[in-house]
């Protein structure tokens, strides 16, 4: 996988047409994900407890639909289970470092997990595809929900269970959550480029051509499926250690459901997708306050609103707005 | 206690049956997962209850009001977002997300989030076959279930709209070179998948309680019937869902309650892997 | 038999139809070979046994000693062989160039830089190379899936119906351009086509099939005599 062979820069944009936003090189996208991450990371430490802690959800919202990112946005598989993985990974965490595991190695037993978890699941629906592999990845959400759930030994059922903190301080978490965040879009930024990232849009495009020009797509699925499982731990191992408390209903199998709207609304395939789409999903119900019920009414239908006007999500809508104002600015 | 499961399960069975038909109706015209049943169901529920206690209807009367507004609403998903993405398969379960949010919370908004409890007149009452007690709530579900079920068959064989829905459901181009008016087709298998749904809350609605978010799970085991008989296809969903129901029935007694669903997943999952087209499909349509 | 490509008793059956029924054929490395046969004779399922779009129930096929038969369609592309589609097939919503960068890299070892221009140069696609693959014309379409097809660098190239949709003058170059993707690159190519007219003035052997068994080969003379082609064709 060297660089000569790969595509370059821009001549395997993301989805459907050329972004206005796509066309910049390494540098300056990894240099923008960088600065965006320091802001988030002062808003995250400047702004009131409430503000922050929102932020810091959609933060780790982000980092879940991120991962998501790669086998749904890139590959086009409609994943729902992508809750499962991010609470394997608070729950494997958690647990771990009860029976005596330093944070650290915690963290890779319960990334371990899922990622194992997910080569299971990736490899039983194989040969699965659009609404079959939306229906059983939900499916498995709905097992692991079940499991933590039921299996009252090991996760103290719906009760939850305590995370014991693995950071130095408050600080700390607050420097690693952005930044995790901004690793996060960095990672599939790099991916989506590299011949993982594009050999899933060949998947995404056409699958069965993608086989015929050489591309091995169950390898490659299942590779992306890993990858965003294990992210999604990541995810999982973060909102532990911010809560301090984990309970089944965080991780109930409707979780994955919305996480790939949330991605699907911010936009799918875009390094931004994920953030815009928690920012709204989580945001939304926490900031229009006028009853829940309203809030999520409202919510529901600008989903509905925003998947049917802009199919590519925020994203989209986000190209729109900057061809416009080129547009206008060429005029002058 | 065995007798006692078979009679759980064909009850369970009556309900899965009759809400997996009501899904698998609308995917075979027009592939599309409709997750928001739960939320007509939900409303339709609602307004049964609102009926027969607010307006004081009498039960029947209110049911039937309840079954209009299942159908009623079930079309307007169809015509106001289902429409809109026929050819996004993804888009599909954030459109469904959306109105179930918008169905689940107009319900919350106008009649609050507390469980009430829709007592149809013999609430009370139990079917005594020897060791077997079957609710009287029971025994409406399935008898309801029967007809219902009977009725449908009747219109898909029978009649000329009937006919045309099953030809959309097999073959949707074909079917429009024939003449067929494809638009019409969808309304109105919505409007029955509604109907269908208006009849699982009056079925459902006194069995369990009547709260914003009542059919969210029960819908997931309708989802599993809905594979497991093929999608689209209404005779496969009729027997799988007794199937599921009495699987479901003898999980939870034999083995454990807790994990009742689980088995339907599990069953869900040997489907998928084995032969995603369903255990009666003749042939996959378009594979997905 | 010592060919290039050896295929020995292929035979495959779907839903208890015979679609390719025990045929036996050798092709000549670098040679332009042609399949031609009725609708239902089984040719473009024989196409897809060597593309490995299928498995054969029986059967076996060999590339320069290498077998094939049995390999998944991305390892037999991986061997060095490439196809198009009776049905155009592209990367639709990419530019044709996109389409040949992800074809080019698709395998793991890259023989050297691909250069797109003198591939679209060579399917008379010259200069086309950012056009969205949508806004191709037919004709366009077709020749570009032989480009994909070459992007991945194959000793064998099988080519389903390319002629589907063209008018003469289009068919009459392509043709041409055949030839000379197989004199310029020196792949072998093997076509299989409806149209006995273009097969006969560019195919240098030709097999007919019927009911999916091999039914004459020979040169393009020897096929157009044979009464039992002619009459497969007229008898259906």
């Amino acid at each position: 996988m060297s660089e000569s062979h790969a595509p370059r820069a821009g001549a395997l944009d993301l989805a459907a047409a050329p972004s206005p936003l796509n066309r910049f090189g390494p540098a300056r996208d990894y240099f923008g994900i960088a600065l965006l991450g320091i802001g988030l990371w002062l808003l995250v430490v400047e702004t009131n407890a409430f503000y922050s802690s929102v932020l810091a959800t959609i933060l780790i919202w982000t980092i879940a639909t991120g991962g998501l990112n790669i086998i749904a946005g890139l590959g086009g598989y409609p994943s729902l289970v992508q809750g499962a993985f991010y609470g394997i990974g608070a729950y494997g965490s958690a647990l771990a470092m009860k029976w005596g595991q330093p944070f650290w190695a915690s963290c890779f037993e319960a990334v371990g997990a899922a990622s194992l978890l997910g080569l299971v699941i990736g490899l039983v629906f194989s040969r699965t595809r659009g609404q079959y592999f939306a229906i059983g990845t939900m499916f498995s959400g709905l097992a692991v929900a079940l499991v933590l759930n039921n299996w009252r030994m090991l996760t103290n059922g719906q009760l939850g269970i305590s995370v014991d903190f693995g950071f130095a301080d408050m600080d700390q978490l607050n420097i690693v959550i952005p930044a995790a965040a901004a690793l996060t879009l960095a990672i599939f930024r790099f991916v989506s480029r590299r011949r993982l990232g594009w050999r899933l849009q060949t998947i995404l495009e056409d699958e069965d051509l993608a086989e015929h020009i050489g591309v091995p797509t169950a390898r490659t699925k299942l590779t992306g499926f890993v990858l965003s499982a294990a992210i999604g731990a990541v995810a999982g191992v973060l909102i532990g250690q911010y809560n301090g408390t984990i309970s089944p209903d965080l991780f109930d199998y409707y979780v994955g459901f919305v996480m790939f709207v949330a991605l699907s609304v911010g936009g799918a395939g875009r390094v931004l997708g994920p953030l815009l789409g928690s920012a709204f999903i989580v945001g939304i119900p926490d900031l229009l306050n006028l009853s829940s019920g309203i809030g999520l009414l409202i919510a529901g239908l600008i989903f509905v609103l925003v998947i049917i006007l802009i199919p590519g999500g925020f994203m989209s809508a986000l190209d729109a707005l900057v061809r416009w104002v080129a547009m206008k600015a060429a005029r002058r | 206690m065995f007798l006692q499961a078979v009679a759980n399960g064909i009850v369970l069975g009556s309900l899965f049956a009759l809400l997996g038909v009501g899904l698998t109706l609308t995917y075979g015209v027009m592939e599309v997962p409709n997750f928001a049943q739960a939320g007509v169901i939900t409303l339709a529920a609602y307004t049964m209850l609102w009926l027969n206690q607010t307006a004081a209807w009498p039960f029947g009367l209110a049911v039937l009001g309840g079954l209009a507004v299942g159908g009623v609403l079930s079309v307007l998903t169809e015509r106001l977002a289902y429409r809109f993405v026929r050819t996004r398969p993804l888009a599909a379960p954030v459109v469904a997300l959306g109105i179930l949010l918008v169905l689940d919370n107009i319900a919350l908004v106008l009649f609050g989030g507390d469980h009430v409890s829709l007592s149809p007149p013999y609430a009370g009452d139990a079917l005594h076959l020897g060791a077997v007690n079957v609710p009287a709530v029971g025994v409406a579900l399935i008898a309801t279930t029967a007809v219902a079920l009977l009725a449908l068959y009747l219109f898909l064989q029978r009649t000329r709209t009937g006919r045309a829905i099953r030809a959309v459901s097999q073959n949707a181009e074909a079917a429009a070179t024939l003449g067929i008016r494809l638009e019409q087709q969808y309304v109105i298998s919505f409007f029955i998948s509604g109907i269908l749904a208006g009849l699982a809350a009056f079925a459902y609605g006194p069995m369990y309680a009547v709260f914003p978010y009542m059919a969210d799970a029960i819908l997931l085991n309708a989802f599993v019937v809905v594979v497991l008989g093929g999608l689209g296809n209404v005779g496969g969903a009729a027997v799988c869902g007794l199937f599921l129901g009495l699987l479901e029935s003898f999980g939870a007694v034999y083995i454990s309650a807790a994990y009742q669903t689980l088995f339907g997943f599990a069953v869900l999952l040997l489907m998928i892997v084995l032969r995603p087209s369903g255990l009666f499909s003749s042939g996959a349509r378009r594979i997905a | 038999m010592s060919g290039f490509l050896e295929v020995e008793g292929a035979s495959k059956t779907f839903g208890g139809v015979r679609a390719v029924d025990a045929v036996d054929f050798s092709v000549d490395e670098g040679k332009i070979y042609g399949v031609i046969g009725p609708n239902g004779s089984g040719k473009t399922t024989l196409l897809g046994l060597l593309s490995g779009t299928y498995r054969p129930d029986r059967g076996v096929i060999r590339l320069n000693g290498r077998r094939l038969d049995g390999l998944s369609a991305h390892r037999t592309v991986q061997a060095g062989v490439a196809r198009t589609f009776q049905t155009s097939r592209l990367f639709y919503r990419w530019s044709l160039a996109a389409n040949l960068t992800a074809a080019a890299a698709a395998r793991p070892i890259a023989r050297g830089e691909e250069d797109h221009s003198a591939l679209l140069g060579l399917v008379g696609l010259a200069g086309r190379g950012d056009a969205e693959c949508l806004s191709l014309s037919n004709a366009e379409r077709r020749l570009a899936m032989i480009a994909v097809a070459l992007a991945t660098r194959p000793h064998l190239l099988l080519l389903d119906e390319p002629a589907v949709g063209m008018s003469p003058k289009e068919t009459a170059a392509l043709a041409g351009i055949i030839r000379r993707i197989r004199d310029d690159r020196g792949v072998t190519i093997i076509v299989v086509e409806h149209n006995m007219h273009f097969m006969m003035g560019m195919a240098e052997w030709i097999m007919a099939m019927r009911a999916g068994r091999k039914l004459a080969e020979g040169t393009p003379a020897e096929i157009r005599a044979n009464a039992d082609v002619v009459a497969a064709y007229l008898g259906g």
